[in-house]
């Protein structure tokens, strides 16, 4: 009808409109929500390999917050979760150890002698929460990490004004001033007191991951904090379960290095007990089981379902560490009897066969290292050494922790240290305080059980962390034997400082694992341990990727 | 265990007992008529008879080891291997990992030898553990420890509780207040809790208070916290029949007489609840010999590598799939033991007092 | 009666307050366990440990950390230090496996031990009295986690005749098909104990109270059989075993059942209790203690209640 513009018709029309356009208003705004937890997922890249749910059964993680994560059950989630400015790559194998730009638009610039570093942030970069991505967010990230007691505060000390007794370390107040950005630019700028070879490696940590400035300065595991990688926690229940999905804010194409995942979600059961966890695949209820196969089971599950479990080598060692300022093990013979004295190849069966004999600080899979074969099984040998060294008769005690398989490994040692001429003895202690107590000067450890899974890939994190005399101290130690050599000493100092892995350089560090081992006998390597992924026969294998640090890679896998 | 000619509902063993002695007990003291009563039992003395013959197996350890097994109970045998019937086995099974043509290969290993009873010639009689050591010589020796805690902190523990419930007892009042709280607060930690508390703690650096230094892997500590623990049990009920005891004519006849507080406890009272003290003694010590186990299995008890029962089953328990000979062997041992001793203790109790007026009570 | 309920109340907070302590005391001084270091973690700074160490209070004496302690269990907020979790809402978690063990195993044990004591006592001397014997003797001289574990090995799924679950607890809300299949073994093994001993200790009083002169009136007077045994005998009988009961029953409920839980993987709370004492871990250790003497001290003090109402020669004192 012409004429008229409201009219009864026309009314009902308008009403119409109006309800259909606030209808439409809200879903736009209820599809722009401000919660963790999302209601709709990204499209995802919608290759052949994406698949709905994937179900876990894990172990528990320490903690869901990347400022306080140090475990690699929470690691081997959240670094599909969360990233800082550089991280791995996604690869198989060796390849995983590269770094690559993440959240920074490329690899740094390092200018100054190996001080300063210069990123700068990608732009149109947001949270799953909508929220921005800024440059400022890092230096709140790092603060955020002094200010909750991260574990993995250590690992930037070099930072300039963190260090010191005025420093941010200590007063937590105001801002570090080694770390400097611009919002408007996306620059970031890092400034060292001096060079660190391993800080690289340091940023891609996950206590260096980005997270929003209104994060609260407390754990915040339960309650989520928005993500910038991939995936996002929708909800943990400690102890029991946690469920993961896409990150609808993820952008692949601004992120080209962090694959976008095939599974649109991840359920967890955290089960403890590894039977337990291993039955929760055999009945079907879940599609992969994180704990390892106990020994026990080892040979039925080999014998029956070998193709659907993975073996795999992570970067770790395991070693007796010998006091160096203890007798009897201050005297060179003595070390190099324990040496001698334990059958390393044997020694492989404390570990259900899962483990390869090694006489190397370092593990296989480095470049940096060169196999050590000196010491051959000779228990004649060590008994002449012992003698020789003077220290026969003498009591030995060696500690370790009272579960499997460090309990029989421990009893093994000193079932051979007494054959070689000693007094052994054992003496077990709970996890929890095993490390504190070897860690502290006053026990006087003569000897006992070590290990060590990398922190990220680089030989710092081994011959730094353990071997370095510089950095022993007094309590929570982590160079137990106390080896103290000042040539190995200078040589890991002058390495610390030059970020290059030329052949040259791979040279000096196979140099100090063979120094700390042969020449001096510093320690006793015995074996790398290896784990077991065990699937459900609904994933497909081929999909199967490793990485050197963060072991399974969920975001790549795909069922057949 | 009497006769069968009893009622339908009851039996009376006394008039049993005189039917069949013609009358002939009067006149006899009680302890005559108990030895009677109890060499007639032939199942508790066969079991009395049974935990002799375990003792003095553990007591033979020694030798055991040394003609039969040729090897001691800490010697680890790991990467050697046994002949037997012409074929060289190794005593663990060897596995590992290799890289064939860019695949791994994994072969599963660590698996000890099983039972070999007697056909490596005494060696590995009942099998190695996955230290490679001989479980029968452990399974001997273990029971020297296992026994050795189990009797000592049965003694320790009735002693102390008979010195605490004579004074409860006799003195009366204000002693005997502070004695009950002082079983009532022990009574009131969850037995099995307290004992694992004491004994973790307790087992990190031994003891050093009071002058008395005992060291951490010591046998000492076991047997006190269990004998700790366990004085309730024994005391409370004790201390019940001290105090009805105490009003009997003959206890203030005694005292009318001139009688000291020694002689009246030891004299007059101890005699009559001595028979209690002797039932509950060997019912004890089987309790005893469980809790050692339960410790032990926890860590708690025995400090490894020193065998025991206990620690033997923890040792074997993570490996019942492909040697369960490691965890079924000490568990039989226990049952025997403990069996042994309760069915002794019946038929003692049943003997001191076929009215069965002696219980144990909480 | 209304002072003597008034006293027992306090003695009962006493007695927490006086184990809680006692706890505490025993585990403050292991070396090597400084909590601060194990939250802070391998890598951690000097300043970090302080700084941990000032947010716990563990500068503080000894007395005032106990009373900070005991304040935070009872407002909620306690945390572990070796998994930085709710320690009371820990407990809660395991709070239905272990009730759930405690109930089915209590009714079992009671119902057996029951009707083989009443049996063994009735048939006394003849076969059936010594077979029972024997098999309730060797009941009470199982260890029971040795049970448990040769039991998971000969039913459980691994094994060739395996028909039970191999371990592991489902919650009843879950499935209560997979609540009741899970816990059989548990239930039964852990009631195997039980069984012997109340079935022995019923003997000795139903035989006590058969030889008693009333019995033998009323027998006399011509009353059935059946009724004797039901109203007088066993009435008085039971008055030993109810007491008994209360006590074992509110220890199971208590987390007493720490072996049978751990061999059977049900993460209960006398597991959480074992876990945590063997991993020297002071908070769960302290909760779990309250926790458990609580019951103890309550079921007791019911116990006398009962008792003393059953038996009116006992009057409480």
């Amino acid at each position: 009808m012409k004429g008229r513009l409201i009219s009864r018709r026309g009314g009902a029309f308008a009403i119409a409109a109006l309800l259909a356009l606030t209808i439409v208003a809200v879903a736009a705004a209820a599809t722009t929500n401000h919660h963790a937890t999302a209601t709709k997922a990204a499209p995802a890249t919608t290759t052949a390999k994406t698949f709905s749910t994937l179900r876990v059964t894990w172990d528990a993680p320490d903690y869901f917050d990347p400022g306080l994560a140090y475990t690699v059950a929470a690691w081997q989630v959240m670094w599909n979760v969360y990233a800082g400015l550089l991280g791995y790559k996604h690869a198989n194998g060796a390849a995983g150890a590269t770094l690559e730009p993440y959240l920074a638009k490329s690899l740094p610039k390092i200018t100054n002698g190996g001080k300063t570093y210069n990123f700068v942030l990608r732009s149109g970069l947001s949270y799953s929460d909508g929220t921005p991505i800024k440059a400022s967010d890092f230096a709140y990230t790092i603060e955020r990490d002094f200010k909750i007691d991260s574990p993995g505060v250590g690992f930037f000390g070099a930072i300039k004004g963190v260090s010191g007794p005025k420093g941010y370390a200590v007063t937590k107040k105001g801002h570090i001033s080694g770390i400097k950005t611009n919002d408007a630019t996306g620059a970031i700028t890092i400034t060292l007191t001096h060079p660190e070879a391993d800080f690289p490696n340091i940023l891609a940590t996950l206590f260096a991951a980005f997270v929003p400035p209104t994060t609260p300065l407390s754990d915040q595991s339960t309650k989520g904090i928005p993500s910038d990688g991939p995936y996002m926690i929708q909800s943990y229940s400690p102890n029991r379960s946690f469920t993961v999905v896409r990150n609808p804010k993820f952008d692949a194409s601004k992120l080209p290095n962090i694959p976008a995942g095939n599974p649109d979600k991840v359920i967890g059961k955290i089960i403890v007990d590894p039977t337990a966890a291993m039955q929760t695949v055999l009945n079907g209820s879940s599609d992969y089981d994180f704990q390892p196969i106990p020994n026990d089971r080892l040979p039925q599950i080999q014998e029956k379902y070998s193709s659907q479990l993975k073996i795999y080598t992570p970067a770790d060692m395991y070693y007796f560490f010998l006091n160096n300022r203890v007798a009897p093990f201050n005297n060179i013979k003595a070390r190099q009897a324990v040496e001698y004295g334990i059958n390393r190849n044997a020694m492989v069966q404390f570990f259900g066969g899962l483990a390869r004999p090694t006489q190397n600080l370092l593990p296989p899979n480095y470049p940096q290292y060169k196999k050590i074969s000196k010491y051959r099984y000779d228990l004649a040998k060590a008994k002449q050494l012992v003698q020789q060294s003077g220290t026969a008769g003498q009591a030995v005690t060696v500690y370790g922790v009272n579960t499997d398989p460090s309990k029989s490994v421990v009893e093994y040692l000193a079932g051979q240290l007494t054959k070689m001429g000693y007094k052994a003895n054992v003496k077990l202690l709970a996890h929890g305080v095993y490390f504190t107590t070897i860690g502290n000067q006053a026990t006087k450890a003569q000897t006992g059980w070590a290990d060590w899974y990398q922190d990220y890939p680089n030989p710092i994190d081994w011959f730094d962390v353990l071997f370095n005399g510089n950095r022993i101290t007094q309590t929570h130690n982590n160079n137990y034997g106390n080896t103290d050599y000042k040539d190995v000493n200078k040589l890991i100092e002058s390495l610390k400082a030059t970020p290059s892995t030329t052949p040259a350089q791979n040279g000096k560090w196979a140099k100090v694992d063979s120094d700390l081992v042969v020449k001096y006998a510093g320690a006793v390597p015995y074996i790398n341990r290896s784990g077991t992924d065990f699937f459900s026969k609904k994933m497909n294998q081929s999909c199967y990727q490793f990485h050197v640090l963060y072991q399974w890679d969920f975001a790549t896998s795909c069922q057949k | 265990m009497t006769t069968d000619t009893g009622t339908e509902l009851g039996s009376d063993s006394f008039a049993d007992l005189a039917a069949e002695a013609h009358g002939d007990i009067a006149g006899r003291s009680p302890w005559v008529l108990a030895w009677r009563r109890l060499r007639r039992n032939w199942v508790a003395l066969a079991f009395l008879g049974l935990f002799a013959v375990i003792c003095a197996c553990c007591a033979l350890a020694p030798v055991y080891a040394h003609h039969v097994a040729h090897t001691g109970p800490n010697d680890n045998h790991v990467g050697e291997s046994l002949v037997v019937h012409g074929k060289t086995i190794p005593i663990i099974s060897q596995g590992g990992i290799k890289f064939v043509n860019g695949k791994t290969v994994f072969t599963p290993g660590g698996i000890p030898i099983g039972p070999q009873l007697w056909r490596a010639g005494g060696r590995f009689v009942l099998g190695a553990d996955g230290n490679g050591r001989d479980v029968a010589v452990r399974l001997l020796y273990g029971g020297i420890n296992s026994l050795k805690v189990g009797i000592g902190s049965a003694l320790i523990c009735t002693f102390i509780a008979v010195i605490l419930s004579l004074l409860a007892g006799y003195y009366g009042g204000a002693v005997d207040f502070v004695i009950s709280r002082f079983f009532d607060l022990i009574w009131a930690f969850p037995v099995l809790l307290l004992a694992i508390a004491l004994g973790t703690a307790l087992s990190i650096n031994g003891f050093h208070h009071f002058g008395i230094t005992i060291p951490s892997g010591s046998l000492w500590i076991p047997t006190l916290v269990i004998s700790y623990v366990l004085i309730p049990y024994v005391g409370r009920p004790l201390r019940g029949q001290l105090l009805s005891l105490r009003e009997k004519e003959f206890i203030a006849a005694s005292v009318s007489q001139g009688a000291g507080p020694l002689r009246v406890m030891f004299a007059e009272l101890l005699p009559n609840v001595a028979s209690t003290v002797l039932v509950f003694f060997t019912l004890i010590i089987a309790n005893d010999i469980l809790t050692e186990a339960g410790l032990s299995f926890l860590g708690a008890g025995v400090q490894p590598p020193n065998p025991s029962w206990g620690t033997l089953i923890a040792d074997g328990q993570d490996r019942i799939a492909t040697a369960p000979w490691l965890a079924i062997t000490p568990g039989i041992a226990i049952v025997l033991t403990v069996l042994a001793l309760n069915v002794f203790g019946d038929g003692l109790r049943d003997a001191l007092d076929p009215r069965a007026k002696v219980r144990i009570e909480h | 009666m209304g002072v003597f309920v008034i006293r027992r109340l306090i003695g009962m907070v006493l007695v927490l307050f006086a184990v809680s302590f006692i706890t505490y005391l025993i585990f403050i001084k292991i070396p090597g366990g400084d909590p601060a270091q194990r939250i802070a973690g391998k890598l951690a700074t000097a300043q970090n440990i302080a700084d941990i160490r000032l947010k716990l209070g563990l500068n503080h004496p000894f007395y005032v950390q106990y009373y900070d302690m005991m304040k935070q269990i009872f407002e909620r907020k306690l945390v572990s230090y070796q998994s930085q979790l709710n320690v009371v809402g820990q407990i809660e978690e395991g709070l239905p496996a272990t009730f759930s063990l405690a109930i089915g195993a209590g009714i079992i044990w009671l119902f057996f031990g029951i009707v083989v004591g009443t049996i063994s006592a009735i048939t006394a001397g003849r076969l059936s009295d010594r077979l029972i014997t024997v098999l309730a003797l060797i009941g009470i001289s199982m260890p029971v986690f040795w049970l448990g574990i040769v039991g998971r090995y000969l039913l459980a799924e691994n094994h060739p005749f395996g028909f039970l679950p191999d371990s592991g607890y489902v919650p009843i809300t879950q499935s209560p098909v997979q609540w009741a299949y899970h816990l059989i073994m548990p239930w039964f093994v852990l009631a195997v104990l039980f069984i012997g001993f109340y079935g022995r200790v019923l003997r000795s009083t139903v035989l006590d109270t058969i030889n008693e002169d009333y019995v033998r009136t009323a027998r006399a007077k011509g009353i059935s059989y059946r009724r004797l045994l039901v109203r007088h005998v066993l009435r008085n009988s039971l008055i030993p075993i109810v007491t008994l009961f209360g006590l074992d029953f509110a220890a199971v409920l208590g987390g007493g059942a720490i072996l049978t839980e751990t061999v059977f993987q049900l993460q209960g709370v006398g597991q959480y209790a074992a876990m945590s004492i063997t991993t020297l871990d002071l908070p769960p250790i302290m909760a779990v203690t309250i926790y458990a003497t609580f019951f103890i001290v309550v079921f007791n003090f019911l116990v006398d209640l009962l008792y003393a109402w059953l038996d009116p020669r006992i009057r409480p004192a």
